[in-house]
């Protein structure tokens, strides 16, 4: 950035605002425990965190398993398929690269034994009056840009 | 405070500012305003004042050392910033155990010129990093939207309405109005709150606190120090912490409770009490959803039966059996960040909370931020 242009203050609902504006997509940015997962997405699978010791997955991934402190984690794909655990209809946030109203979902893979594991993603193909807790969705993914693939899920077929 | 604890600590003072929807002096002016109220309501030197928290949310902050030499104390050899509502009191009582300090002032200056969240976006790049990496880029980036979540879940789990827990922002409202300090001034109807306009549903604007701006102090003193002062001591008889390293996230993916929950078995094997004991609930209320939670969480109603036990209102009012927030709470008094409830806490046990004083004022229970990472405490008058 040159000094004439202003770098939004995002601590500030101003800089959120300017951001929105700037048409600012939020995208993950991988690191070492996290990597995995979206570079699985990025082949358009979804992969997830297994905990060999207490026999189930956790997501969001880190170092170590959450239950039972464990470092035995392995990679597992899923079939993406689960069903809604709760969700959201945002309505006037005004979260940059968001346009209300728009809902955000957490989703239990059908493979997970715990309801702790949640997806957070969005709602495709399906009116936001007929989400619904316990709806079975199935995964859908989108190429945000040559290096990050979102996955969204959308009512199961 | 536990079993170990050598000495009984009591809140022995208490300072206000008003709470004014905008900063209408420097922050450092009224936080050394609202030092000076709570030393003078405490009638004690301020010479003899020597420790010190000082909580924000915002960057930068205001420097603690100019706060304190404003307020008097000229020999302060205990200093530790940070913490919201009872953890700030719970460290302090804990320091004045061990011999670190004899009075420990704890301030809460709130200045609205930062949003408490706001989602991590690189503002050139767009790129999240760390923990948030999956909840921003799906527009997941402020604690209503979080609190939403948990809400539906936590409604849905046990047949729970919005019609019901709409009781709590509605009494709330009531005590408000009793409540010179707070800043919602009209009453609040079923209606109202049924018609009004959705942030992140099912979360609506009378499900969120009002951010206000002022300072808010209160003083701890041991034992044979508080039993001089001006008030009868109120005693700080137990607290506990969640003692996990926790983040913003992690209730969106916690075990739901079923039983209550570690930090209550704490507290009340500590204070040697039991829930039925406590007289004034103090629920945290950042988020209107987050009441019943805490008081299922501190096993004051069982497991899901808080929607059963809001509805009416009765049961909460300042004049039934067990108060709650009997300020207005951060829905309607303001968002003090949990300083408001032990504020009044306090003042409800002294006897002199005016036209909202209950008439069951020994004991009170205190929560503070989210129900699945924040802290409690007990206080009492013996």
């Amino acid at each position: 950035m040159t000094s004439g242009n202003s770098v939004p203050n995002i601590q500030t609902t101003e800089g959120q605002a300017q951001l929105k504006a700037m048409g600012i997509k939020p995208v993950p940015v991988p690191d070492e425990v996290t990597g995995p997962y979206w570079a699985g997405t990025k082949q358009h699978k979804l992969t997830l965190q297994f905990c060999t010791a207490c026999s189930d997955f956790q997501h969001p991934p880190f170092a170590t398993c959450r239950k039972c402190g464990g470092t035995s984690l392995e990679w597992r794909d899923v079939s993406g398929k689960g069903k809604i655990y709760s969700f959201i209809i945002d309505r006037r946030l005004m979260t940059p690269g968001f346009d209300e109203p728009y809902a955000v979902l957490q989703v239990n893979p059908v493979e997970a034994k715990s309801d702790t594991v949640r997806i957070t993603t969005n709602m495709r193909e399906c009116a936001l009056e007929d989400v619904k807790i316990g709806m079975d969705v199935e995964v859908v993914f989108e190429d945000v840009n040559e290096t990050v693939t979102l996955p969204q899920f959308r009512p199961a077929k | 405070m536990a079993k170990t604890s050598k000495t009984k600590v009591a809140f022995v003072g208490a300072g206000y500012t008003n709470a004014t929807r905008k900063l209408e002096r420097p922050e450092t002016e009224i936080a050394i305003e609202a030092a000076r109220m709570a030393i003078a309501d405490a009638g004690i030197d301020p010479a003899l004042v020597d420790g010190i928290n000082v909580q924000v949310h915002h960057y930068p902050p205001p420097d603690t050392p100019t706060i304190a030499a404003g307020a008097g104390m000229t020999n302060v050899r205990w200093n530790r910033d940070g913490g919201l509502g009872i953890l700030p009191a719970g460290i302090a009582a804990d320091a004045i155990d061990n011999g670190e300090a004899n009075c420990i002032l704890v301030i809460k200056v709130m200045n609205t010129i930062a949003p408490v969240s706001t989602p991590q976006i690189d503002p050139t790049s767009g790129g999240v990093a760390g923990p948030t990496q999956f909840e921003v880029p799906y527009g997941l980036g402020y604690s209503m939207q979080r609190v939403g979540l948990q809400a539906r879940a936590y409604m849905h789990r046990y047949g729970i309405t919005r019609e019901q827990l709409a009781w709590v922002p509605i009494t709330e409202r009531q005590h408000a109005l009793m409540n010179p300090w707070a800043v919602m001034k009209n009453p609040l109807t079923m209606e109202d709150y049924m018609n009004a306009r959705w942030i992140a549903e099912p979360v609506n604007l009378f499900d969120c606190d009002m951010p206000v701006n002022g300072a808010f102090a209160f003083l701890l003193a041991r034992e044979d120090i508080a039993k001089d002062l001006k008030w009868k001591p109120v005693y700080l008889k137990s607290w506990a912490g969640n003692k996990q390293n926790i983040g913003l996230q992690d209730h969106l993916w916690a075990e739901p409770l079923a039983g209550v929950s570690p930090i209550a078995e704490e507290i009340y094997r500590d204070a040697g009490m039991k829930p039925e004991e406590m007289d004034l609930w103090f629920m945290y209320d950042g988020f209107s959803y987050f009441v019943p939670m805490w008081m299922e969480n501190l096993g004051l109603v069982p497991r899901g039966e808080a929607g059963n036990y809001v509805q009416g209102g009765t049961n909460i009012r300042f004049d039934g059996r067990h108060p709650v927030n009997t300020h207005g709470g951060q829905l309607s008094e303001g968002r003090l960040h949990g300083h408001g409830h032990v504020l009044e806490a306090i003042q409800q046990l002294r006897g002199n909370a005016g036209p909202r004083q209950s008439k069951y004022n020994n004991t009170a229970i205190i929560s503070s931020v989210f129900p699945h990472t924040g802290a409690a405490g007990i206080l009492s008058v013996e």
